[in-house]
């Protein structure tokens, strides 16, 4: 036997073609990592050299169900057997939300889920997710906001992401930065080696991950089909308590939370609910953070109101608020540099946090 | 033995004279045309024959020469059929010399001897001067339109003859008969709802700018499109004469005046092949394309960018002089082609709808947006989400502000920037902005914020401060700019780019 580590062994069984993951889960805890390897067929050492290589170069480290610090909650659900480790396991230790949704969200529900990320991270919670486009990604973008704002807070939620592809390979390419931060102060995980494709039959498996990893489940927004359903799905079966963000009926990318809703699961709608149903304290004050955004004007109240229930375009604002362009557009620009409203391709929606917070005046 | 006619030949919108030279003499019977005729142009030996044989004239058994001067420059089509008849009968002495000294036959002939028009009268009979035009009767108005040539006509061949013999008077073509029974064009009134996309057409029809309408389908961007012709002002002199010019040589069919005067619209299919856009095709003709047949007018490409990207591409030329050249080989024409660009396209090959609601991939539709993007994106001054109409809007009462209304503050507005710059705003360079319409201290503030959020490119800025130039000349505001036209400028260019970035 050459002087390559168990782990490398674990991790060319358990990439192995034929070899799956609930036997090879079997087999590590059974025997050693290199018999279980021969004993699954495996005769060429350089296979295991490069898988060895390439994880030494891309940093990544191996943990498997025989290592002591290999993530409880996936030990006993079983099923997956490795994992390829980017950063710090420690973070597992922390309280763990995952939050998940569309790759196509509206702005209101990037907003949400970047506020979610935010909050959690000052409360010292942890966030699971898949740094997908979309919900994902936004929900650890909003724990780098709040990283960023205060470095050096210690006791600050991380970022725990479980990807369907190789450690080195970024997908989707434009979370890239967001990939790399997570890696460095959080934990990437993954069960693909280094140099795996994103395949689209990775995503389903790495969304149990995920279901597993996570106490409870925030479904910010989702269309009735897609990878965050069955994530749904898998949390149900594990037990795990899934929440879901309530969108307005017309979107069709938050038909599915609010089909979650109707099927009787908890609603979200305020970081405060995520950490009541973690049953951690809530009602400290800096979580009631005043909002900074300056009042809007008296005058831009109409439009801002005409916003308030979902995405409008430009026509339903004229016809809505009957005024011309020109002043709606003044409104518009006063409201969005105050940060009340956000456009996307021409569809303008109002940012209004949590419930009532400001219902003094945004709305009627 | 021996005569010369006059006609004209087309190339491009341009005719020129023709002489028609005609000689019989001795040798085999025979008959040939020499001066680089076309396919069609050879036939007319045995369209002539024939008509010449049904008209009761004679033809001669000799050897018949014909020569289309000047030799070096290619004829094309029937309409020389005409002058040469006459030649032959000329020659042949079935007809005196000298009665066609001032005279010009410009038609094709059928085998009966009658008089058929052909496409491009108005070119071709402005091409022959200082004579009588001998035409077929439904080309009596388009060939009018070419001042100031006599126009007579004759229903045939034996008729005309007559008439050449002054046996019989010219028939007399009555003007009375003209009237506005054209089909009114397509009105305004009959959008509901959607002020955006209405305002848009107003700002494209008062300052020229190109437009594209974004939306799902549904949402009635042809409909628009149709509409934007209605708010341009009548056309005047200059541009009626283009007009016609063009459309005649194209062998389009002309109102019953001649003239045109309605702005044209043009709404090629995505298919069309680079010659159809640009104009030019085999043979001499040089036919017109469609960005030649919308000079003055509206351009409308539906699902811009499913055009090929070459055929989109050759736009950019006319778009900037308002012209194209189209060389070849053998002939290099110019055409006039300053039309206003419309274009409507589905945000995403699912149609879209509001946020959230595509279901596209994201190779797709990043794929989908690529086609559109590139120099053509960046022509269109206003970039205008269209979503279908709220039912209520479109089940209640009362019609939109009719064309015609409009159309009154788009000549106000257009007759404004005329005053100012000469020109329509559209066209203003950049360096001629901070002269003609200077900015309010505010609108400068607005637009430096959103050139430093990366909202705005350096060429998105130049654009916007040309249809907010146009916005306050519709308010009837006087300069400088304020920050509300500013301000909806910068809301008519946000429809496409995916994450707010305004090219």
């Amino acid at each position: 036997m050459s002087g390559l580590p168990m782990w490398a062994y674990a991790a060319a069984l358990c990439t192995r073609r034929g070899v799956s993951r609930r036997k090879a889960g079997g087999d590590l805890l059974r025997l050693d990592a290199d018999v279980a390897w021969e004993e699954a067929g495996g005769n060429d050492e350089t296979e295991v050299a490069q898988l060895y290589e390439s994880c030494v170069e891309n940093g990544v480290r191996v943990v498997t169900v025989q290592d002591p610090d290999f993530p409880s909650p996936l030990f006993f659900s079983g099923g997956v057997p490795i994992l390829f480790v980017r950063g710090s396991l420690s973070v597992l230790g922390q309280r763990r939300v995952g939050i998940i949704g569309t790759r196509t969200p509206t702005p209101s529900g990037v907003y949400t889920a970047r506020d979610f990320g935010e909050q959690l991270a000052a409360h010292g919670v942890a966030v699971v997710s898949g740094l997908a486009k979309g919900i994902d990604g936004a929900a650890h973008d909003g724990m780098r906001a709040r990283h960023e704002m205060h470095p050096g807070d210690g006791a600050a939620g991380r970022p725990i992401a479980v990807v369907g592809s190789g450690l080195d390979i970024v997908y989707p390419k434009a979370n890239r930065k967001l990939w790399e931060w997570v890696g460095e102060c959080g934990v990437l995980l993954s069960e693909y080696p280094p140099g795996a494709p994103a395949e689209a039959h990775h995503f389903p498996q790495r969304n149990r991950i995920i279901a597993s990893l996570s106490e409870i489940i925030v479904v910010v927004e989702s269309r009735t089909t897609g990878g965050s359903m069955i994530t749904v799905r898998e949390a149900i079966r594990r037990g795990v308590d899934v929440h879901a963000v309530p969108g307005s009926p017309r979107v069709a990318s938050a038909g599915g939370t609010n089909l979650l809703i109707q099927q009787g699961c908890g609603t979200v709608t305020d970081a405060t609910d995520i950490l009541a149903a973690l049953s951690l304290e809530h009602s400290r004050t800096d979580l009631r953070r005043v909002d900074d955004r300056e009042h809007p004007e008296s005058g831009d109240l109409d439009v801002l109101e005409a916003c308030s229930n979902g995405p409008v375009t430009l026509d339903q604002l004229m016809i809505a608020t009957g005024r011309e362009l020109s002043s709606i557009a003044v409104s518009l620009g006063r409201l969005h540099a105050q940060g009340w409203v956000m456009e996307e391709r021409g569809w303008w929606e109002a940012l209004l946090l949590g419930r009532g917070r400001h219902a003094g005046y945004c709305i009627t | 033995m021996f005569s010369s006619v006059r006609s004209a030949t087309l190339t491009g919108i341009h005719g020129s004279p023709v002489a028609v030279e005609v000689h019989i003499g001795m040798g085999l019977p025979g008959f040939t045309i020499v001066g680089l005729p076309d396919e069609a142009c050879r036939e007319a030996r045995d369209r002539v024959r024939a008509a010449l044989l049904s008209s009761g004239c004679e033809w001669p058994n000799r050897k018949i020469t014909v020569n289309l001067a000047p030799s070096s420059q290619r004829k094309a089509g029937a309409g020389l059929d005409l002058a040469l008849a006459v030649g032959i009968l000329a020659a042949t002495d079935q007809m005196k010399a000298t009665d066609l000294a001032d005279f010009a036959f410009v038609a094709e002939l059928g085998l009966d001897g009658s008089l058929r028009s052909v496409p491009g009268v108005a070119p071709l009979v402005s091409a022959v001067t200082d004579c009588r035009v001998v035409v077929a009767p439904p080309s009596h108005r388009e060939a009018r339109v070419a001042e100031p040539c006599e126009v007579l006509t004759a229903r045939n061949l034996e008729q005309l003859v007559a008439c050449l013999h002054r046996e019989r008077p010219w028939e007399s073509v009555t003007d009375d008969d003209v009237d506005e029974d054209e089909i009114p064009p397509a009105d305004m009134r009959d959008v509901r709802g959607q002020p955006m996309a209405r305002l848009a057409a107003e700002v494209a029809a008062a300052g020229g700018h190109n437009v594209l309408f974004v939306g799902g389908p549904g949402g009635g961007k042809t409909m628009l499109a149709e509409r934007i012709p209605g708010l341009l002002p009548p056309l005047d002199g200059r541009d009626a004469v283009d007009v016609t010019m063009v459309h005649s040589a194209a062998g389009l069919s002309l109102p019953r005046r001649g003239l045109v005067t309605r702005p044209p619209f043009r709404a090629p299919h995505h298919s069309a092949s680079m010659i159809a856009m640009v104009g030019g095709g085999s043979g001499a003709t040089m036919r017109p394309g469609e960005v030649s047949l919308a000079h003055a007018g509206v351009l409308f490409l539906d699902e811009v960018g499913e055009f090929m990207p070459s055929v989109l591409d050759a736009l950019r030329q006319p778009l900037e002089s308002g012209e194209i050249r189209i060389a070849r080989a053998n002939a290099t024409v110019t055409l006039p082609a300053r039309f206003l660009l419309v274009g409507a396209t589905n945000p995403c090959p699912c149609g879209g709808g509001g946020p959230g609601a595509c279901v596209c991939s994201d190779t797709s539709r990043a794929k989908y947006l690529r086609r559109l993007s590139g120099p053509i994106l960046d022509r269109f001054d206003l970039r205008i989400a269209v979503a279908a109409t709220d039912p209520d809007d479109l089940l209640g009462v009362g019609d939109g502000e009719s064309s015609a209304s409009i159309r009154e503050r788009v000549v106000r507005a257009r007759r404004l920037g005329v005053e100012r710059a000469g020109k329509v705003n559209a066209l203003l360079a950049a360096g001629e902005l901070d002269t003609v319409a200077p900015l309010t201290e505010a609108s400068r503030a607005v637009l430096r914020k959103e050139l430093e959020a990366g909202r705005l490119t350096g060429r998105g800025y130049h654009r916007v401060r040309r249809v907010a130039l146009t916005l306050s000349d519709l308010a009837g505001a006087c300069e400088p700019i304020g920050e509300e036209h500013v301000r909806s400028a910068l809301l008519m260019r946000t429809a496409l780019a995916p994450n707010g970035a305004a090219q």
